[in-house]
């Protein structure tokens, strides 16, 4: 087995275990990506933009197949490349938000989402090195070997995604599967821009989950009173970002860290029909196997 | 275009800007003259979105209170929040509210927390910032060794 083989066998793993896992991202939450382009694509309507989510899907899952079962040589990387052009070319067109807010190409999982144009440029790289050694395609057994190897990947990141939402499940209170729920800290950089939001009066309640000393616990459940404003009894142990947690499509409890958007869509009725709530019998926020520790407004 | 260029940070163009009011400038605010002691007041700008600010402020009102330091708070907090502040922390020193863009307009502070020693004439004597409530009662120990010593 040559060394030139085994780059080719490199570089479709790793581009294809790329395009998988940001097509899956984007598949478990197609509303936070789309709310995500909403920064910049603002013209179009959300239905407009979950098309267009639906879309760049469909063509990272082609791309995954196609390198993954080492497909149509030279094509794929002709159109992996181009796609990352584009993809890269609007990261640059718009690096002042980006560079405040960070991608969301890979879901909320941070790290790979950090420097998003130096990563974009390192897979263009990365995929242009079969060109440089001339195409060398791979036998039958190297394939096999390959998409054994991609199986793996996949079945890893699917137990992976499997805990996470089994971990949701317990983690945040029972209420949050009702309603959404803004987990925010007042330690946030965003703790203003959510105080702002979260001042106005609404129709629409959403379930606060706040990390904060007493005094403004207690401040903001006055200030933001048409919500459910409770202690975050787990505050200490999360990042400290701020994001939203809403149960949409099959039921599961899924994060958005486009929080403001959902949040200004959900409070402007966008997702009506979602969010009621019996508020007369809420006294605070149960998490699931623990004692009741949550200050509310009686 | 280099790539520094294409990610410049925010706060290094907020480094442009200028820090303080200036000892001798005159303080925006004045107070009532029970409120200061040996002369002075010291004035603390804070942000009621600022951590440091909400974790500092316990430990300062205790240091106020133990050490009898004349002292107003200055917050971006609306009246009603003042208030409350004052409610859960039985202060007996003023607090004032501003707006959000006078806390560097008019106070020119860059960051909060900051405090200012103020003369009961209304000349700033002094800008400085703090890590714990002991800090501000050394600069009021400090006062008043001064004011002994002459």
């Amino acid at each position: 087995m040559s060394w030139g083989v085994m780059l080719v066998g490199f570089v479709n793993v790793a581009m294809g275990y790329i395009f998988m896992r940001s097509a899956w991202e984007k598949c478990r939450n197609p509303l936070n990506f789309a709310l995500y382009l909403q920064r910049f694509l603002y013209r179009l309507p959300l239905s407009g933009l979950r098309i267009l989510v639906y879309a760049i899907i469909s063509l990272e899952s082609v791309l995954f197949l196609s390198f993954a079962i080492d497909l149509w040589n030279g094509f794929k990387t002709i159109a992996a490349c181009s796609v990352l052009v584009v993809f890269t070319a609007f990261l640059i067109a718009n690096r002042e938000t980006i560079h405040q807010s960070g991608c969301s190409c890979f879901g909320d999982r941070s790290r790979l989402n950090r420097y998003p144009i130096a990563r974009n440029l390192t897979l263009m790289g990365l995929c242009l090195l079969p060109w440089a050694i001339g195409f060398q395609s791979l036998d039958e057994v190297m394939t096999r070997v390959q998409i054994g190897i991609v199986a793996v990947l996949a079945l890893l990141l699917y137990r992976g995604y499997t805990r996470q939402d089994k971990r949701m499940k317990t983690e945040y209170p029972q209420a949050s599967h009702e309603l959404p729920t803004l987990v925010l800290s007042y330690r946030a950089s965003d703790f203003e821009e959510a105080d702002r939001l979260l001042a106005d009066t609404a129709g629409y309640p959403l379930q606060v989950l706040l990390d904060a000393p007493e005094w403004i616990l207690a401040m903001k459940q006055r200030k933001w009173r048409s919500h459910i404003v409770v202690y975050d009894v787990r505050g200490d142990r999360r990042s400290g970002q701020t994001y939203l947690l809403a149960s949409h499509g099959k039921g599961k409890l899924r994060k958005f860290s486009e929080w403001s958007s959902y949040t200004n869509s959900y409070l402007g009725g966008e997702f009506s029909g979602h969010g009621t709530f019996d508020n007369s019998s809420h006294s605070g926020a149960a998490y699931p196997g623990e004692r009741d520790s949550i200050r509310s407004e009686s | 275009m280099d790539f520094k260029t294409l990610f410049k940070n925010e706060r290094q163009a907020q480094q442009g800007k200028s820090a303080a009011l200036l000892p001798g400038e005159t303080f925006p605010m004045s107070w009532h003259s029970d409120f200061y002691e040996r002369n002075v007041l010291f004035a603390g700008v804070f942000s009621l979105y600022c951590s440091h600010c909400i974790d500092l402020l316990p430990e300062l009102v205790e240091a106020i209170r133990n050490h009898r330091i004349p002292f107003a708070l200055i917050t971006n907090g609306s009246v009603p929040e003042n208030m409350e502040i004052a409610e859960h922390f039985k202060t007996a020193f003023p607090i004032a509210s501003i707006e959000e863009n006078e806390i560097y307009d008019l106070y020119k502070v860059i960051e909060t927390p900051y405090f200012y020693k103020v003369h009961a004439s209304g000349e700033v004597l002094k800008g400085f910032k703090i890590e714990s409530g002991d800090d501000l009662a050394s600069h009021w120990k400090e006062h008043i060794r001064l004011e002994v010593n002459g």
